[in-house]
């Protein structure tokens, strides 16, 4: 190890250097301070993912249904349904009503076909 | 008594041997000894003859390879997005390195896939499925990529970088990486189509992405 001493009546801020030759303890210190070092550095990133699913209700079976059955008020169209928010099946009926229920009835358009409109009424119902 | 003289002898003759093993075991030990603690000193101009020594330094070092996220690089965010079972979902999460050597990513799951936490019920699915790619690019142009089901990146997952990167574990990266050069953590979703229909409400999932030297 190389010594540090201070030769007789000098200056500290100069100090003289008395050292042995042959210096071997400096490179295998540096060496070892290197090695020493981690060989395996690791970081962590996090990722948050979200969603939302809305509360809905669909069919099962679609039935084609024509108008003049749902305007029938003795024939609703009953059918199966499912919601993705309550675990009670749900039965799902549908009529037309009649168009004096709606607001306003439809008027015709000058050389254009005569436009139609009907309102359809749809209860859902959960099945006990 | 003849007998003296012969011990007297053999006392001289043990002697001798002795000082000859002695004198070359000095020899051998002084060889291995600190070589040549000969000893300079330099003073200060004015003070002494000596006022310089030069002496010589073998100084050797290597610089061992780091690795980890560049400030600022490791993946994070979130997204949110409303009816997802409807819409489906893509996000790209960029990941810039700052790896002198070969690495290796490796991503875990919280949930295995978008998971809520309302009440399951008979018929109906609490756990959306969605896809994670890894791509790495390098320095020199080298890419890695992967892509695996979040259901497969639990800790014992199948996937081939579930789990935590360590030097066996986790999507190999071959070259040195340590700028942005365009790596990315992207997770998406089509529209659900499972069989089970997706009960309403909130759903959530965590990544966690780590990185390890791979020598």
């Amino acid at each position: 190890m190389p010594t540090l001493r201070f030769a007789p009546d000098t200056c500290p801020a100069r100090p003289a250097v008395s050292t042995t030759l042959g210096i071997v303890a400096v490179p295998m210190l540096l060496s070892g301070a290197v090695y020493a070092a981690p060989l395996a550095a690791q970081a962590i990133g996090r990722v948050e993912i979200g969603g939302h699913v809305a509360p809905r209700c669909w069919s099962l079976a679609p039935t084609r249904t024509d108008a003049a059955t749902l305007a029938n008020p003795d024939s609703r169209s009953s059918i199966a349904a499912r919601c993705n928010h309550v675990a009670t099946p749900i039965s799902v009926h549908v009529r037309m009503l009649p168009p004096i229920a709606t607001e306003r009835e439809a008027q015709p358009v000058a050389n254009e076909i005569p436009p139609s409109r009907a309102a359809i009424e749809i209860v859902l119902s959960p099945t006990l | 008594m003849a007998a003296a003289p012969a011990v007297a002898h053999l006392r001289q003759t043990m002697a001798k041997r002795f000082r000859i093993l002695a004198t070359a075991l000095a020899t051998a030990f002084g060889a291995l000894a600190m070589p040549a603690f000969a000893q300079v000193t330099a003073y200060a101009a004015g003070q002494g003859a000596v006022n310089s020594v030069s002496v010589a330094i073998d100084v050797r070092a290597s610089v061992s390879n780091r690795c980890g996220f560049a400030a600022g690089g490791a993946p994070a965010g979130s997204i949110s997005q409303a009816e997802f079972d409807r819409t489906g979902f893509a996000r790209d999460f960029a990941i810039a390195l700052d790896c002198t050597g070969a690495s290796r990513i490796a991503v875990t799951s919280r949930n295995g896939g978008l998971a809520t936490a309302g009440a399951a019920a008979p018929g109906y699915a609490t756990v959306a499925p969605y896809q994670v790619e890894l791509r790495m690019v390098g320095d020199d142009g080298t890419a890695a990529t992967g892509a695996c089901d979040a259901s497969t990146l639990g800790a014992a997952g199948g996937c081939a970088f579930a789990g935590t990167a360590g030097t066996a574990n986790g999507l190999r990266l071959a070259a040195a990486s340590t700028r942005a050069n365009g790596s990315y953590l992207r997770v998406s979703a089509p529209a659900y189509a499972g069989s089970a229909p997706l009960i309403a409400g909130q759903y959530a999932d965590t990544l966690t992405v780590t990185v390890s030297i791979a020598p």
